[in-house]
């Protein structure tokens, strides 16, 4: 009987001791987030499943919403296609180079940050398709945050309304530039503005490209109120996501070349 | 395979608990991101760590905890192993108040329930302040109230659902080694 007891609590010993282990070598780390990978993906799928159930009526509103969205859409895209023609042409009659296009790859959302107090999803590609740590990740509306963490199959991503992220951005129409902060509660905030700069409600805040961590031009969102704190110089303004961070579900990451 | 059977057969109560358990932790960080509640969400975690603390006998809840606060780092950014450490020490501390009370009283578990997501957000917070990332105390303060509020209201109905599940003499009975 004591000699099964040594037996067992020298087991839970060595597996504590590989577990903590596994948590502190980035490495090993990265391999335990891939074990998890077909659970999340199992409960991630349910949960999917049980909330399309419980929002049926908003989703059906939604759905008429966005059919009549799509028509004008439809006609926006037309006109576009004719002025994105042109623009080639134009382009080849100045010998412009060609704008880079991001090689993206498609993810999906198989888990959250268990906690209130940070803003992180996890994703089913790693490093098998091409998914580094700081590759930017982004929705078909704009910015969502950037990879922290890849492991083989699993990545983790910060959210832009973390209060650990930081991004480089400038207001689109005006060109001044701030750095994009988190607050958690789906808030985000466009820091350090100049006291002059030419700012106003509704203007739209893409990220700037500086540091290199997120390419130029990605939209952040639109500035919803305009604030100045008490003794500082500088102005501030809260931002509305362009990206609803609250039900994220296929993700898109820049993978970096 | 016999040997398998026998596992099987030895420990049925403790796998069916941990099962369990295991289902509430990936509820959390999947399905539960669907239902907050002003961005909120309750924290069924510490709703099973408190659940452990009265159930299980301190060597199967201070299993369930590092398994619980493993999965917790390894999800959140906290800084590694923080909440593998607090986990287990909310199960010391939930067993050293529930001996000289009764859990069996609602009003009492929820107290308990309160008192470790308090704990363990200040701690979070805390341990933010060091890092130099505190969480602002506006918002914070919004998240322990609506996180109290909500996960003690969750808690009722899933204490209850435990027992009904498991039986209330499985309290206090369950040990990862068997007598």
């Amino acid at each position: 009987m004591l000699a099964r007891k040594r037996k067992l609590l020298t087991l839970s010993a060595t597996s504590a001791i590989v577990i903590l282990a596994a948590i502190f070598i980035s490495t090993l780390r990265s391999n335990l987030i891939d074990v998890l990978r077909c659970p999340l993906q199992v409960f991630s799928f349910l949960g999917g499943e049980i909330n399309s159930i419980a929002s049926y009526r908003r989703i059906s509103a939604q759905n008429q919403r966005l059919e009549r969205q799509v028509g004008l859409n439809q006609r926006q895209l037309y006109e576009s296609s004719e002025l994105h023609l042109e623009n080639i042409r134009i382009r080849e009659l100045l010998d412009f180079k060609q704008m880079s296009v991001y090689p993206l790859t498609a993810t999906g959302v198989i888990g959250y940050d268990p906690s209130n107090l940070s803003s992180i999803v996890l994703i089913d590609k790693g490093r098998q398709q091409g998914i580094t740590r700081d590759c930017a990740v982004i929705t078909n509306d704009g910015l969502v945050g950037r990879i922290i963490e890849a492991g083989d199959s699993v990545s983790k991503v910060l959210l832009v309304n973390d209060v650990n992220s930081g991004v480089a951005a400038f207001i689109q129409r005006s060109r001044h530039s701030g750095l994009v902060t988190g607050k958690l509660g789906g808030g985000i905030i466009l820091r350090y503005l100049s006291p002059d700069a030419d700012i106003q409600v509704s203007d739209l805040v893409v990220t700037s490209g500086l540091g290199g961590l997120y390419p130029k031009g990605i939209l952040i969102g639109k500035v919803t109120r305009i604030l100045r704190e008490e003794n500082q110089p500088e102005i501030f303004a809260v931002i509305e996501s362009s990206a609803d961070l609250n039900r994220l579900e296929e993700l898109l990451v820049v993978i970096k070349k | 395979m016999k040997k398998i059977k026998k596992f099987f057969r030895n420990y049925h109560l403790q796998i069916k608990v941990f099962t369990a358990l295991f289902t509430i932790m990936f509820l959390q960080s999947t399905l539960l991101n669907h239902f907050r509640i002003f961005n909120v969400k309750p924290d069924l975690m510490l709703v099973s760590m408190v659940i452990v603390s009265f159930f299980l006998d301190l060597k199967g809840a201070l299993g369930f905890a590092f398994l619980n606060g493993i999965f917790r780092d390894l999800l959140g950014v906290s800084p590694h192993g923080f909440n593998t450490i607090m986990f287990m020490l909310w199960v010391i501390l939930i067993r050293r108040i529930s001996k000289n009370l009764t859990v069996e009283n609602s009003l009492i578990r929820s107290g308990i329930l309160c008192l470790v997501i308090l704990l363990n957000n200040l701690a979070g917070q805390l341990m933010r302040f060091v890092l130099d990332k505190p969480v602002e105390s506006s918002i914070f303060l919004n998240i322990i109230i609506i996180e109290t509020l909500s996960t003690v209201l969750i808690a009722l109905p899933i204490y209850k659902l435990f027992t009904r599940i498991f039986g209330a003499e499985i309290v206090r009975n369950v040990s990862l080694v068997r007598k």
